[in-house]
């Protein structure tokens, strides 16, 4: 169950510490290399290096579902250094496969002495990007390699070598602290999309690596729950409760996206519904969700749909198509009933006709609309009933008890 | 048992010991939620303007100064910014939660139904003080009433008004850590 108070209690902890450790003084590079650099690396997240991908594009993230996952100790560079094998040739060096890898690497994103204790028959140095923005207790890097090695004790001179499983492909090896308390271990790619990259990387301390557009990861364990945000596809967690090894149920929640500016209603919009100036935000429920997506309407629209509770219960979204810069598309705005379809129309078509569905439940009939301008009432008449709804910001609705026939005549008229 | 220090304690410490700002959120989510409940009536909004007015709260914490008040009247002054700047625009807004790179709500149907069971809490736990606690608690803390004015509608003095505003506030502290885990 999403605990809403114990969620929001860990993301201000979260951020009061980022906010603490941010007042350490961290060390500085002369001046104007770093401004440089910032310079550089903004402009390159900002426009995709060769048009790659960056950490903020975002691929489908693992749906919200927790995964189980076996977390286990990072490896200290002991005990893997030497446990290659040179003449490994399964794997070549693939494509960095996450957004971090694609702005360009800073003087202290390689790790000082190199990389040979991983355990991955190739490893693309170059690519090793330090990522937490400062934000982590230790330094963590994240470094491609084109095949994760499998040390075996069984091969002679590495008898010492930890057995591990069999070749999966390439992958990306997480490197946190430094000097001798460097540890160590590597996820294959499928392991990261699948959320269940993690590792212990000291007592009560987990390190992980994600898919693009996550933006936070809870980890579940019998005894706490933690929730963290991802900075560079990596997170750190705090989990002291955590047995080494752990199981924890890991959890990707995808980061929010910002909507371009040009993503918003516009004040025609607004003018033909005035509900739609209600406050809003909060919980989209998966019926909108499917019924917005059966319009092809994208998810621009969250942020300005509003829940409206009508007469008799009845609750109506009021949610504008947001056309996006698309020059085929046009904006609507669309009503969209409880368990009914959405009628969407242009603002001006509204202001003049309005929009309106009705369909049956039962014994009932559900009534919703978006009324044109200046109507304060909307007659609905079914059959030769007539039943008067007032309109509240533009928007009527209700419950009528009569059954309700597809053949039935229906009018609705306004004034 | 609860943590001793004052809230003023806490948002001053806030700086050295993240954890502190933990302890002043769990002492007044509960209250915060309720009187967003009750002026939206909608608990997904509750929530979103709960949560950005601790957001703006941890991330004004410095410019805090005990001398200008109590920190729940403090943190309540905020919340009646956030409430207003909603109903104005239409939206609730995130700026805070952004700036301290905090992630957006996932709410489902039963963290909604806890938001309302936690709204309860707080009221309930407003409903236990004596009635002129719970009077003074309202104007002061909800409404940002003066002392002075209070004691005028109230026919006392505003020593007595501070005495029961504080011993209120002291009660609801102790009745809703009384409610954790």
């Amino acid at each position: 169950m999403t605990d809403f108070i114990a969620d929001l209690e860990t993301e201000l902890v979260a951020a009061a510490r980022r906010r603490a450790r941010r007042r350490v003084p961290r060390p500085r590079l002369v001046p104007v290399v770093a401004a440089v650099a910032v310079v550089v690396a903004a402009f390159a997240v900002l426009r995709g290096i060769d048009g790659s991908r960056t950490a903020d594009d975002r691929p489908v993230p693992p749906p919200g579902r927790g995964v189980a996952v076996l977390v286990l100790p990072a490896d200290p560079i002991e005990a893997t250094r030497g446990c290659t094998v040179d003449d490994w040739t399964g794997y070549a060096p693939g494509k960095p496969s996450l957004g971090v890898f694609a702005r360009p690497q800073h003087a202290d994103d390689p790790l000082p002495g190199g990389y040979g204790f991983l355990p991955a028959n190739s490893v693309d140095a170059e690519a090793s990007r330090l990522v937490g923005d400062g934000e982590f207790s230790v330094p963590v890097r994240l470094v491609p390699v084109g095949g994760l090695f499998m040390p075996s004790g069984d091969l002679p001179g590495m008898e010492r070598c930890p057995r591990t499983r069999p070749s999966e492909g390439p992958g990306v090896c997480l490197v946190a602290g430094e000097d001798t308390a460097t540890v160590s271990r590597c996820f294959t790619d499928r392991e990261i999309s699948d959320g269940k990259a993690a590792t212990v990387t000291r007592h009560g301390v987990v390190h992980g690596i994600v898919p693009d557009g996550t933006g936070l990861v809870s980890l579940s364990g019998p005894r706490d729950r933690v929730m963290v945000p991802v900075i560079d596809n990596a997170y750190e967690a705090r989990v002291p409760w955590l047995d080494t090894p752990g199981r924890l149920e890991i959890t990707l929640h995808a980061a929010p996206r910002p909507a371009p500016p040009d993503c918003e209603p516009s004040s025609a919009a607004y003018e033909a519904v005035p509900a739609l100036r209600a406050p809003g935000g909060g919980h989209v429920p998966l019926e909108l969700e499917k019924a917005m997506s059966r319009l092809g309407a994208g998810d621009a629209w969250r942020p300005y749909a509003r829940r409206l509770v009508m007469r008799d219960g009845v609750v109506v979204w009021v949610v504008p198509q947001l056309p996006c810069g698309d020059p085929m598309s046009e904006e609507r705005v669309c009503v969209v009933p409880h368990g009914g379809s959405p009628v969407c129309n242009t603002p001006t078509a509204i202001r003049r006709q309005g929009a309106s569905i009705i369909f049956g439940q039962g014994a009932r009939t559900t009534v919703a609309g978006i009324a044109p301008e200046g109507a304060r009432h909307a007659d609905v008449r079914i059959r030769d009933l007539v039943y008067p709804l007032l309109v509240r910001d533009g928007v009527f609705g209700a419950m009528i008890v009569d059954r309700h026939r597809s053949n039935d005549p229906v009018e609705i008229t306004y004034r | 048992m609860g943590d001793p220090r004052t809230d003023e304690e806490l948002l001053a410490a806030v700086r050295r010991e993240p954890e502190a700002f933990g302890v002043f959120y769990r002492r007044h989510v509960s209250g915060l939620l309720g009187y967003f409940l009750r002026r939206t009536r909608q608990a997904e909004l509750a929530a979103d303007l709960t949560a950005e007015t601790f957001a703006a709260a941890l991330d004004g914490v410095r410019r805090f100064d005990a001398r200008r008040g109590p920190a729940v009247a403090w943190l309540y002054g905020i919340a009646r910014r956030q409430l207003g700047t909603a109903m104005r625009r239409g939206a609730v807004e995130d700026r805070a939660r952004r700036r301290l790179g905090m992630g957006a709500l996932d709410l489902t149907d039963a963290a909604l139904e806890r938001i309302e069971a936690e709204a309860d809490v707080a009221t309930t736990a407003l409903d236990h003080l004596p009635a002129d606690q719970r009077e003074a608690v309202r104007a002061r803390i909800v409404e940002e009433r003066d002392y002075a004015d209070i004691a005028t509608t109230t026919r006392t003095s505003e020593a007595v008004v501070r005495k029961r505003v504080s011993r209120g506030l002291a009660g609801l502290r102790s009745r809703v850590e009384g409610e954790q885990p």
